[in-house]
């Protein structure tokens, strides 16, 4: 899956791999590979200026963690909580509805 | 390119792009842990990456500058309306329907054989607000119709702080000019000058605490080409009435509104004629305000949707 193909469901992507833990930027990289079995191929930098933008939004929080090294962890906030959960809504009627049309 | 190349290229494109300081350091710093972690990681161009930052930076730091002139200057304005409503209500000897259509000061003034510099600072007083409530609700319309796009063109942007800045630039010299009244014109009562040294004060705190983020926003904008919308475009996003096709129909339109409800407010107060005056007075007023900053403040240019 590229980058286009993600546009528009990367922010709830994030905030989905973020509602099950804190993470920093390369783990959520990391976990975004994982839980789509590879499929989502986009350049990894992308993500940092999503992550940015979700925070500015009010929709993640962050702070800086030293774990042996300096890393900014993000988690997901209850606005972020609330957006992912509309987020969710939206695409399931999206598919079901696409597939009732495709089936 | 070497892990070190990266950085390096992306600190510049960065720099270049216009981020500079804390926010440079954190996305460097962000960057430096993920090769860290992964040396082979396929992190794309720095150059697009940091265009990617600087358009949603700017574009976030113009519709803020935008909000919080407007929440200033709705405090402030909020504390300039008591001043100037009660100006005609507490002076030593108010004339006998003082607080007509317009309000209290101006006709506080008008029947206490002001001087020059008293009537210039009143005259400064009304236009500067007049013109920093149009901007500032402009800036707020705008900000709303852009609300939740993560990138808008540079001339939204620009638009977008120039509102911004106008309001409360022309707010700070309405605040200014209202002590200046209340100095020059010896009628009016020492409480309410107190009141008016207070508010001008107090305002201009609220209008300096916004003027970061416009000075930010100036420094930072989004590099997208595509044309600002109009002050139709605007309205058409929170509206839900079938709006005018022009905005100089709107304007017209707002400008007879203004004159009727002032000429209302006269015959209320059992002064119809000096109501159509200053009802007339006001419309005129807000047309050539219209014609003066419309152009400059994005009310009036060609449709976004074109």
């Amino acid at each position: 899956m590229t980058a286009d193909e993600l546009k528009g469901h990367l922010d709830a992507l994030i905030l989905a791999v973020l509602s099950r833990e804190p993470l920093h930027g390369y783990a959520v990289i990391e976990a975004l590979k994982a839980r789509s079995g590879g499929k989502l191929a986009l350049p990894e930098g992308t993500v940092y200026p999503a992550l940015h933008r979700l925070e500015r939004s009010g929709l993640l929080a962050s702070q800086w963690a030293h774990d042996g090294r300096r890393r900014r962890v993000y988690r997901v906030t209850d606005r972020g909580q609330r957006e992912l959960g509309l987020s969710r809504s939206r695409w399931r009627e999206f598919t079901t509805t696409i597939e009732a049309v495709l089936t | 390119m070497s892990g070190s190349d990266y950085i390096a290229r992306l600190s510049q494109a960065l720099a270049e792009a216009g981020i500079r300081g804390e926010p440079r350091a954190r996305i460097v710093s962000e960057f430096e842990d993920h090769l860290a972690s992964n040396a082979d990681a396929d992190l794309g161009d720095p150059a697009q990456i940091a265009t990617q930052f600087a358009d949603e930076l700017g574009t976030d730091l113009a519709r803020r500058a935008a909000l919080r002139a407007f929440g200033a200057l709705a405090f402030a304005g909020s504390l300039f309306a008591i001043a100037f409503v009660t100006g005609g209500r507490v002076h030593s000897f108010a004339a006998r329907g003082a607080t007509s259509a317009l309000g209290g000061l101006a006709s506080a003034v008008a029947h206490n054989h002001p001087s020059l510099l008293t009537v210039i600072a009143l005259g400064a007083c009304l236009a500067a607000v007049q013109v920093s409530v149009a901007a500032g609700l402009a800036g707020l319309l705008r900000a709303i119709r852009l609300r939740g796009q993560p990138v808008v063109a540079t001339e939204e942007a620009v638009m977008l702080v120039r509102r911004a800045a106008v309001a409360l630039g022309s707010g700070a010299v309405g605040l200014l000019a209202l002590p200046l009244v209340a100095a020059t014109l010896p009628q009016l009562s020492g409480g309410w000058k107190v009141l008016a040294y207070v508010v001008a004060g107090v305002g201009l705190v609220s209008i300096a605490w916004a003027v970061p983020s416009v000075s930010a926003a100036l420094r930072l904008k989004p590099n997208v080409e595509g044309r600002a919308g109009d002050l139709i475009d605007d309205l058409d996003a929170i509206v839900p009435l079938r709006l005018p096709g022009s905005p100089w129909q709107f304007a017209v339109l707002l400008a007879v509104g203004i004159a009727m409800v002032l000429t209302v407010a006269g015959i209320v107060q059992s002064d119809p004629y000096d109501g159509a005056a200053r009802g007339i007075a006001d419309g005129l007023a807000c047309l050539a305000g219209f014609a003066v900053l419309g152009r400059y403040l994005g009310l009036r240019q060609g449709r976004a949707t074109e």
